[in-house]
């Protein structure tokens, strides 16, 4: 027994994170995974775009990419693309069905929260109304290869064969 | 990120009251909180804060699908908004009652399944596994879990997921206690979880100050355990969260209580008591 707060559960490696529900899923609604599949067809597709893309637009989500996206004009515009995503979705979590574990060491989590701060400020909203997903996802939407390639060389990436 | 479980070895003792109004404490003390009610019992925190209206509609999705890994819906759709600003309660369901049969049906399934014949699907760790995965550290800053007052799945998955625990004891009747008594609870926890679980507190509710209750509190005092405050029987506060179904907060406000004035202390002790709980997370 320890006297104060335990370890941080959320701070830690996680627990197999694959484990259990993820896998073997036999009551899945059929509709639900073919409600899957062409987002994920947009997800790739979206891979390859993503560099021609501008950064306002990389927050942009899988079902705007239709039309938005310039590379597909001559899709239908059957969806209105006034309101932005952000204002249209009901959760944070809207669309965003591919969830990617973050392990961060300590370091960095410090340094997500002092550019959330930074985010925040620059948008001159509260802090409290920025959404983490929301950056996380603008991060690699505004990702630069070479500097990431930099950084991964002086934390000893040039050593790997 | 403030996490933690409320429990107590016998039922009745305020666990599920101390919870609730921590839970507005640390809401008015401006964090974004998030109570996950594990308890099957009608008189839960989901029926004090009015959010317990699907709890025996057997089709309706509901924690333990989701601890199942078999989920009907978006996790986020549990999440309930209660009338009290900042806090956001998971509620309590029927389905709660057979969690461990769910469970070892669901361990059954995903054993077979795993291409390792020695795996063993943990099933405590199932809470914090869909916490995680639906990134509910990312919205919220406090964590309360409030199991029912037995040992077993639904407790294991709390503590799992929170790692501290807040101990509302009864200083006599059916919840006697016994410091030796709590060691071996949480040392049992421990060994049935396997991490190390932290003690924010044994927090006395429904003190008296009679002679056997003086002796008690002097000797749990003695112990290791921290004991932030004392909460001196308030038997008709109590009594007017459950038939108003809101926090003692509620209660003062809607001038619901014939002692209000001399009740404020009450709730500045819950507010020390919340301000001390988030100074251990710091």
């Amino acid at each position: 027994m320890k006297s104060g707060a335990g370890d941080d559960p959320f701070a830690d490696d996680p627990v197999e994170p694959d484990d259990g529900g993820a896998e073997g899923e036999p009551e899945v609604p059929a509709e639900e995974s073919t409600a899957e599949s062409p987002s994920t067809n947009e997800r790739a597709d979206r891979r390859g775009q993503r560099d021609d893309r501008d950064q306002s637009r990389g927050g942009d989500d899988d079902a705007t990419d239709d039309t938005d996206d310039a590379g597909n004009s001559d899709d239908g515009d059957d969806e209105p693309t006034e309101i932005p995503w952000v204002l249209r979705r009901s959760r944070v979590k809207e669309d965003r069905d591919n969830v990617h574990q973050f392990f961060l060491r300590d370091e960095y989590s410090a340094a997500e929260d002092a550019i959330m701060d930074a985010v925040a400020d620059e948008l001159d909203i509260r802090e409290k109304d920025l959404k983490k997903l929301d950056v996380r996802e603008a991060m690699v939407a505004t990702a630069d290869a070479e500097a990431i390639a930099a950084t991964l060389s002086e934390w000893g990436y040039e050593y790997v064969d | 990120m403030i996490t933690y479980t409320t429990y107590s070895e016998a039922g009745g003792v305020g666990k599920t009251t101390t919870a609730a109004n921590l839970a507005v404490a640390h809401a008015r003390r401006g964090h974004d909180v998030l109570c996950i009610d594990l308890d099957p019992q009608e008189g839960s925190l989901s029926y004090l804060f009015e959010v317990d209206d699907d709890r025996s509609d057997g089709t309706a999705d509901n924690l333990v699908r989701h601890l199942i890994g078999r989920p009907k819906g978006e996790f986020r759709d549990l999440i309930r908004e209660t009338d009290e600003a900042g806090v956001d309660v998971i509620p309590s369901h029927n389905m709660l009652e057979n969690l461990t049969r769910n469970l070892m049906k669901a361990a059954e399934i995903e054993e077979d399944m795993h291409p390792d014949d020695d795996y063993e699907w943990p099933k405590h760790e199932q809470l914090l596994r869909v916490l995680r995965e639906n990134d509910v550290p990312g919205d919220y800053d406090v964590i309360i879990c409030d199991p029912q007052a037995t040992p077993g799945d639904a407790l294991n998955n709390a503590i799992f997921a929170t790692r501290s625990v807040l101990l509302p004891v009864e200083l006599s009747g059916k919840g006697a206690l016994s410091i030796r008594g709590l060691d071996d609870l949480v040392t049992g926890l421990e060994e049935e979880v396997g991490i190390q679980v932290g003690v924010l507190g044994v927090v006395p509710v429904g003190f008296k100050r009679t002679n056997t209750q003086e002796t008690q509190l002097e000797e749990l005092k003695a112990s290791d355990f921290d004991l932030p405050v004392v909460f001196r029987e308030r038997a008709s506060l109590m009594q007017n969260m459950w038939d108003h179904r809101t926090s003692a907060y509620g209660v003062l406000e809607d001038e619901r209580e014939p002692n209000g004035e001399y009740e404020l202390e009450t709730l500045e002790k819950y507010d020390d008591l919340a301000a001390g709980i988030e100074g251990e997370f710091e």
